[in-house]
């Protein structure tokens, strides 16, 4: 195929796979490649040599043998149509070892850290029995759509694509709904997923703590054949301990991190935050805290039973500094329906404790007394369809934000920092429950 | 391109025989692609669903031609001259920005585009020049 010369129409085409047309340009070049066929063979074979050469490219500048001016890439919205041209290949490679491997459960590494980032090679398929980690991360999609991340240290046996049994140590599992029933086995408890993500422990001791951060699962004694007695039930912002035997009981916090939560087993030994409890006693409650250590920054979760809102700088404003890096608490929006809450959590270092109070209420006398305004505002947001943003307006993206007044207090030794109720005696129907952060005092 | 190896894996299960697999793997191919861009749909930088599906068509139907081009471009990079051979893989760095690429070179980021426009369609030519030479012999 010769190419015509046609200067105008390619530098058009060279514009927009660089990502630097304006959109008066791409609109021409739409209009021109609707109606003109040689033009969009052109297009492609154009696209899909500058997609070939960054794939020619890749083994030099991994060995960094190549000049590189780096930072942020400039979108390239293009390139997923030519992912139809060149994926039948790519997977031709699955499919072989679909059908070739002999043993084992089928996987996909989606991602890989760690020592075993060698081992577990991303984007390899592969057949996997037991997976034992010492050191970093790992994330495996298994061929019934159910994704696992595994975190060091951790030993878990694939049983079949809808089945695992966690030796020790910590998973998530995020299933989608061809992976519904997928089972995770520990020595004290099963875990039947009903379509959701979880995050699951195994302890030494035998216990389990598993917490439902979307969905909900069910929870059987494995002693239970068959599985015909469930011991409970989670919905989304449950936690509970399983110990040995059988017994369930509230896990009040959960140590989590990244942005979509992956359970961790158990605090760091030099972890700020040592625990966190509540007087909430109502039969079936299991509501958890979440602590992210060291998140404090925008797009971090305000709350664990909500997805959406993140806390954020004040439009115009940066991320106020003395906040970053602080370990976030996600509190769970029902809390603030409670007018006796305290809330005990516990610290092992001097500290600064930081609450976030919904701007538009009156503050608390507990607040007033213990703590001092810092004059500093921060929002979350972007929130769903939720009572506390009835009545506000969306920005000029649709999306509504809560402003928060943070308020704080010095911890000057370990111990417990004790909290109470957001809205003593106001209504807190139409208002957010408070956000917590806690810093290191230096 | 991770994305959608990663939803052809998790259709896997989709699949019911082994001989449908190329157009199995293109469908689901296609589908992952056009469900991306739709999600850019607010970006008015992005082509409307029109286009992207008369160009996700044509690409399929291309797809053994592009893989041939594909192959012809390993030979044809080797080929052009150091100083060209070098901004094009300086260019093509990962996260790589042009504006300091062209500061390092001592070019306007438009003279740096330019360049490599003018580099693509030597190679493109290039290509063109070895698959006509390969039907040939």
């Amino acid at each position: 195929m010769k190419h015509p010369h046609r200067e105008k129409e390619l530098d058009l085409v060279a514009r927009y796979l660089a990502g630097t047309a304006e959109e008066a340009d791409v609109r021409a070049l739409e209009s021109l490649l609707l109606g003109d066929a040689d033009l969009r063979r052109e297009f492609l074979s154009y696209a899909n040599i500058d997609a070939a050469i960054e794939a020619s490219l890749r083994p030099i500048h991994a060995s960094g043998a190549a000049p590189s001016v780096r930072k942020k890439a400039s979108p390239r919205p293009w390139r997923s149509v030519l992912l139809v041209a060149a994926a039948a290949v790519i997977i031709a490679g699955f499919a072989f070892a679909f059908w070739a491997a002999q043993a084992g459960v089928e996987v996909m590494v989606l991602a890989s850290s760690g020592n075993q980032a060698e081992r577990y090679p991303v984007g390899k398929a592969m057949k996997l029995r037991t997976v034992g980690l010492t050191d970093g991360s790992l994330q495996l999609r298994l061929i019934s759509g159910v994704v696992l991340d595994l975190i060091a240290p951790l030993e878990v046996e694939l049983v079949d694509g809808k089945r695992a049994r966690l030796n020790r140590g910590s998973l998530t599992a995020d299933v989608e709904s061809s992976g519904v029933g997928f089972t995770i086995a520990t020595a004290s408890a099963n875990i039947v997923d009903l379509g959701t993500r979880f995050g699951v422990s195994a302890t030494p001791a035998g216990e389990t703590d598993v917490a439902v951060f979307t969905g909900s699962v069910d929870i059987f004694d494995p002693a239970d054949v068959g599985e015909k007695t469930k011991l409970a039930t989670l919905l989304a912002g449950d936690a509970v301990t399983i110990n040995s035997q059988a017994r369930v009981r509230r896990q009040a916090a959960i140590a989590t991190h990244g942005d979509s939560f992956f359970v961790l087993a158990a605090p760091p030994q030099d972890a700020l935050i040592t625990g966190i409890k509540d007087n909430i006693d109502e039969q079936g409650f299991r509501s958890f805290y979440s602590i992210q250590r060291g998140q404090m920054k925008p797009g971090v979760r305000a709350y664990s039973t909500l997805g959406r809102p993140r806390w954020d700088a004040m439009p115009g404003q940066d991320f106020p500094t003395e906040l970053l890096g602080a370990d976030v608490i996600g509190t769970f929006s029902s809390d603030r329906h409670e007018r006796d809450l305290q809330l005990d959590i516990g610290v092992s270092k001097p500290c600064a404790v930081y609450l976030m109070l919904d701007a538009r209420s009156p503050v608390p006398d507990w607040v007033q007394r213990e703590f001092t305004a810092t004059g500093i505002q921060l929002r979350a947001g972007p929130w769903g369809d939720n009572p506390v943003v009835r009545g506000m307006t969306a920005d000029e993206n649709g999306d509504v934000y809560v402003t928060y007044s943070v308020w704080k207090k010095t911890q000057p030794a370990a111990g417990s920092v004790i909290l109470g109720a957001p809205f003593p005696t106001g209504d807190p129907k139409f208002r957010a429950m408070y956000g917590i952060a806690i810093k290191e005092a230096r | 391109m991770q994305e959608v190896a990663a939803a052809l894996w998790k259709r896997f299960h989709t699949l019911s025989a082994p001989e449908d697999f190329r157009r199995w793997a293109f469908g689901v191919a296609r589908l992952e692609a056009l469900e991306f861009l739709r999600k850019r749909a607010r970006d008015r930088h992005v082509f409307g669903d029109e286009l992207l599906e008369v160009l996700a068509t044509e690409a399929e139907s291309a797809a053994d031609h592009f893989a041939e081009e594909r192959k012809a471009l390993d030979e044809c990079v080797q080929k052009l001259p150091e100083e060209q051979r070098r901004l094009v893989e300086a260019a093509y760095a990962p996260g790589v920005r042009m504006d300091e690429l062209a500061g390092t070179l001592g070019r306007t980021a438009m003279a740096v585009y330019k360049s490599l426009h003018r580099i693509r369609m030597i190679l493109i030519e290039c290509t063109q020049r070895y698959l006509e030479k390969e039907r040939a012999t």
